[in-house]
């Protein structure tokens, strides 16, 4: 009772601030700080630094990336949860990891979905299931044979239980009735190293990072885990074309504390649709190996509610981590 | 062979020689500065780049990258304060050649050192890298998990004087290494629900609260003296440069641990400090005064540091032709390389040849630029050793903060580095040595995630240490490591 | 306290340390068991062996390192922890001069016009370097938005 009453009087002294404030007509005025849960000089840090010249460019100010990184994301967006709702700080937000974690972690998570008013998808990064070029696979469905005549034998990188890769392996190993034996890998890098010195037979990853070595013909993809086949890597069929069905995929978008003022909400849409629309923007992305896929405003939110829904589903029925 | 005179021609213009000026320097001082590190470095200058060609920027990187590994030895030798990890084994002799007035010979022997092992390395990347990085492939988690063991047993080796407390120290922190959440069960071990702590303890909080904090307190407690032993230190002059008999006598060692480091510096993950204590080690193995090492013997200096350069051409190894980083600098160099469209690879010596070159070759000049510099200027950093012990101390301390702070943007990393600044500083006076506790930190992790991978690859069948060829070969050189002091001390005593 | 009492307390120390963390690892997930229980093992062993080799390390016995001064020792660690709980609300461009001047004082003994002279070169030269130069992030407290 008490509670709901603090609640009250903190949202009336609230609302009489917002009310008192004066309209953010010029917004933004200042310098805008971006928060970016993973290290400078990494992918994800790479795609926030020239979506955050462009946005610069946008809006005339600039906006000043600042990394906070630790607990696989989580410290960064803990950060972001808790930043001033002023418009003045916005935060690079990867899913699934990001509404995966409130599940997994559910003990200590230090923020909820609620916390966050998505703003604009920027990347989705499709999931890829590849071998070295001389391995005696060349499509899925070998390798699905394999698997099965030898259960546990084959050898599978991810990284780190509980990723979208886990997961993507996870629901293939499920649809077509395979076993295959884990191992886990701390990045993108060591993983490839294993793969190409012939430690682990494949690796499981996102299409962006294996993209160079597919298309130089050091590693060879089975299948790309998206609903069509990527131009990036135009020869590499889909799973569901070779019968299955797994869509997965990393993606990074923008997200903003929630309750900052709706016109500043709209200021940064706005912009953030014009960057992705920027066909230098776009060809910079093409550089990388990064698929644009822009989802912006309230289809962001439901997209990411969707997702959150569907793993939470997926968590109840199986939890991949063992409790 | 073109693009080798491209890469010629572009290093030698006027742009990109400014360039390279600032980045030597700028990498000089970030490393001399007492909590930042050559990764910190790099990760500073990235944001920089991305407004620049792509010539440039990789000039920039590189120059930041060499020389802030080689300034990192200058603090290690005056202050005792190692930036990085990679300095430790330098500080083991270089401190006690400074508090012995010989600052300005230990730092001369250091640059020298670094410069030949750089350059040692640089060619070998020109002349050798795509064959060699093969070598990095056919490392599997196997080898990876004898290799730490490796480390680990040489460096309770270098810490002889009092071997039960370096074996302590040495399992502690291969305990703490296992905080944090366990990649491969998702699983928190020892977290407290920190989130901070996810990642595990983090190193250079770690590193810089035990030798930097704590020498900061040491500083700070006498009420007057400082770094220098005595009056007599203080008096004396010592030598401005290392005497000629003293670099014959060194080269060897030299040429060894740069042959030691480029070969370490290939293998992604395997660290800095591996090379430089495997170095380290090795000369006093094969020095004829051992007993001098750890209580100022130059050769010391010249192993560690030129090992500790020679990682530098070697972790590009990797990362150029493969695009697989051999550390957290070189991870942050694929973010400046692909920001320009380039992706490392094979593509990097063909299509981008010549920026490839032009990398290179900087690299070379800033080898040379901070050799230079450091020679010059060797003799008047050295007074920073006759500023008193009771306004060094807080200056140190204001350094950590802000270096271990930068870091992640956290305060709690703060606190850590304080916290293990007053274990650092009780641990000195208790002759508990802090080195095997922080390199027990750093190889724990590579020792335990390899070896649980390796088990994931034989489903638990402990024979496939023993049924490879190259972890043969290592767990050979291990048993070597730990047969062959031993033999030494019984022909001592006979 | 003689030194050897000393150690023996820190092996003992580490030694309940250990056992307490081999409790909580049987807890863990899977095979993150294993190496947490092998290394506190081995510490315990370790500490074991110290607890009876300490009465014969001689060397511990004739230990010359000055004797630790805890009343200076007392006031550095209480400056050290306030400059850590007051560098992020206050910032550390005021925090830093504030410690300066305090251990340039009271440790270091100097006149109240040399040490905050030093303190305040010294700060300017840090904001010089990290702010202005380098732009490292740093705890901006009470002046957030003054100085950036």
């Amino acid at each position: 009772m008490l509670k709901s009453m603090k609640k009250v009087v903190t949202a009336a002294a609230l609302g009489a601030l917002v009310a008192a404030s004066p309209a953010l007509a010029d917004y933004p005025e200042k310098p805008v700080k971006m928060i970016v849960a993973f290290g400078a000089g990494g992918s994800t840090d790479t795609m926030a630094r020239i979506f955050a010249n462009y946005m610069a460019e946008e809006l005339g100010q600039r906006f000043v990336v600042e990394n906070r990184t630790g607990a696989g994301g989580e410290i960064g967006w803990v950060a972001l949860a808790g930043s001033p709702t002023d418009g003045y700080s916005i935060g690079l937000i990867n899913s699934p990891v990001i509404e995966s974690y409130p599940i997994t972690r559910a003990d200590t998570i230090g923020y909820s979905m609620d916390q966050f008013r998505p703003l604009i998808n920027v990347v989705t990064d499709p999931g890829v299931l590849a071998v070295a070029a001389d391995s005696p696979y060349q499509t899925l469905a070998d390798f699905v044979a394999a698997a099965k005549a030898d259960p546990n034998s084959i050898t599978v990188s991810h990284e780190g239980v509980g990723g979208d890769d886990h997961l993507a392996a996870l629901t293939l190993a499920s649809k077509a009735g395979i076993e295959v034996n884990f191992v886990s890998f701390d990045g993108n890098a060591e993983a490839t190293a294993a793969l190409l010195g012939g430690h682990i037979d494949a690796f499981e990853g996102n299409m962006s990072e294996a993209a160079a070595q597919i298309s130089e013909g050091t590693v060879r993809a089975l299948a790309v885990w998206s609903s069509e086949r990527m131009t990036q890597i135009p020869d590499v069929p889909t799973g569901a074309e070779q019968g299955y069905d797994v869509i997965s995929a990393a993606s990074r978008g923008i997200a903003v504390p929630a309750g900052i003022p709706e016109d500043a909400y709209q200021t940064l849409l706005a912009a953030a649709n014009n960057v992705v629309a920027d066909e230098a923007f776009q060809a910079e992305l093409a550089n990388l190996n990064m698929p644009i896929v822009p989802i912006a405003g309230d289809d962001f939110v439901s997209y990411l509610n969707n997702s959150h829904e569907t793993l939470k589903e997926l968590w109840a029925e199986n939890p991949w981590l063992e409790q | 062979m073109d693009a080798v005179l491209v890469g010629l021609t572009n290093v030698f213009t006027l742009q990109a020689m400014t360039v390279l000026l600032i980045g030597t320097l700028a990498g000089m001082i970030i490393g001399a500065l007492p909590g930042l590190s050559s990764t910190m470095g790099v990760a500073l200058v990235i944001p920089i780049t991305f407004s620049m060609s792509p010539e440039s920027s990789l000039i920039l990187l590189g120059a930041v990258y060499v020389s802030s590994v080689y300034g990192g030895s200058v603090t290690a030798i005056l202050l005792r304060t190692p930036g990085t990890d990679a300095s430790i084994a330098t500080a083991l002799d270089g401190y006690p050649l400074a508090a012995a007035g010989r600052g300005a010979e230990a730092l001369g022997m250091a640059t020298i050192a670094s410069l030949v092992g750089g350059v040692f390395s640089v060619v070998v990347l020109i002349a050798i890298a795509p064959p060699l990085s093969k070598v990095a492939l056919a490392f599997g988690p196997q080898e990876y998990t004898i290799l730490a063991i490796f480390g680990m047993v040489t460096i309770v080796g270098v810490v002889s004087e009092n071997p039960l407390n370096g074996i302590i120290a040495a399992f502690a922190g291969l305990f703490l290494a296992t905080v944090g959440l366990d990649n491969f069960t998702g699983g928190q071990r020892y977290t407290l629900g920190m989130r901070e702590l996810f990642d595990g303890v983090p190193l250079l909080p770690a590193l810089i609260g035990l030798f930097s904090v704590s020498q900061a307190i040491s500083l700070s407690l006498p009420r007057s003296g400082g770094i220098l032993e005595d009056d007599g230190a203080l008096a004396a002059k010592g030598r401005d440069l290392p005497a000629w008999l003293d670099l014959r006598r060194c080269f060897r060692t030299m040429m060894k641990s740069s042959v030691i480091g480029s070969i370490v510096g290939i293998l992604p993950g395997a660290g800095t400090s591996i090379a430089a204590f495997i170095s380290y080690n090795e000369a006093r193995r094969t020095s004829k005064n051992p007993e001098n090492f750890g209580k100022g013997e130059l050769e010391g200096v010249a192993a560690s540091e030129s090992a500790n350069n020679a990682v530098t051409g070697g972790t590009l190894i990797p990362t150029l032709t493969l695009g697989i980083p051999g550390n957290a600098v070189t991870a942050v160099f694929i973010g400046g390389l692909t920001i320009h469209g380039m992706i490392p690879g094979p593509k990097l010596f063909t299509d981008f040849a010549d920026v490839t070159y032009t990398l290179i070759f900087s690299l070379f000049v800033a080898n040379i630029l901070f050799g230079v510099i450091g020679l010059f200027a060797g003799k008047y950093i050295v007074h920073v050793t006759r500023v008193p012990g009771g306004i060094l101390g807080p200056m140190i301390m204001t350094f950590s903060v802000i270096g271990t702070y930068a870091l992640r943007n956290n305060m709690f990393d703060v606190g850590l580095a304080l916290a293990f600044g007053f274990i650092g500083f009780f641990m000195e006076r208790w002759r508990y040595p802090a080195a095997p506790f922080v390199i027990a930190l750093i190889l724990g992790p590579i020792l335990e995630v390899n070896f649980r991978r390796s088990m994931q690859i034989s489903n638990w069948d402990m024979t496939t240490f023993f049924t490879r060829p190259l972890s043969l070969v290592l767990i050979a050189l291990v048993a070597a490591a730990i047969i062959y002091p031993v033999m030494q001390r019984q022909k001592s005593r006979a | 306290m003689t030194p050897i009492l000393r150690d023996r307390l820190i092996a003992s120390t580490l030694i309940l340390f250990s056992l307490i963390a081999i409790w909580v690892a049987l807890g863990f997930r899977g095979d993150g068991t294993v190496f947490p229980v092998v290394m506190a093992a081995c510490l315990t062993a370790a500490c074991l062996f110290k607890l009876v080799a300490a009465g014969k390390d001689s060397d511990a016995e004739k230990e010359t390192l000055e004797a630790i001064d805890w009343h200076r020792f007392l006031i550095w660690a209480v400056l050290a922890i306030l400059f850590y709980f007051l560098a992020e609300p206050l910032g550390v461009y005021i925090v830093i001069p504030a410690f300066m001047f305090a251990v340039l004082r009271f440790l270091a003994h100097l006149k109240v016009s040399t040490a905050a002279l030093i303190a305040i070169l010294f700060t300017a030269a840090v904001f010089i370097v990290f702010e202005l130069l380098l732009e490292v992030p740093t705890p901006a407290g009470l002046l957030d938005g003054i100085i950036r």
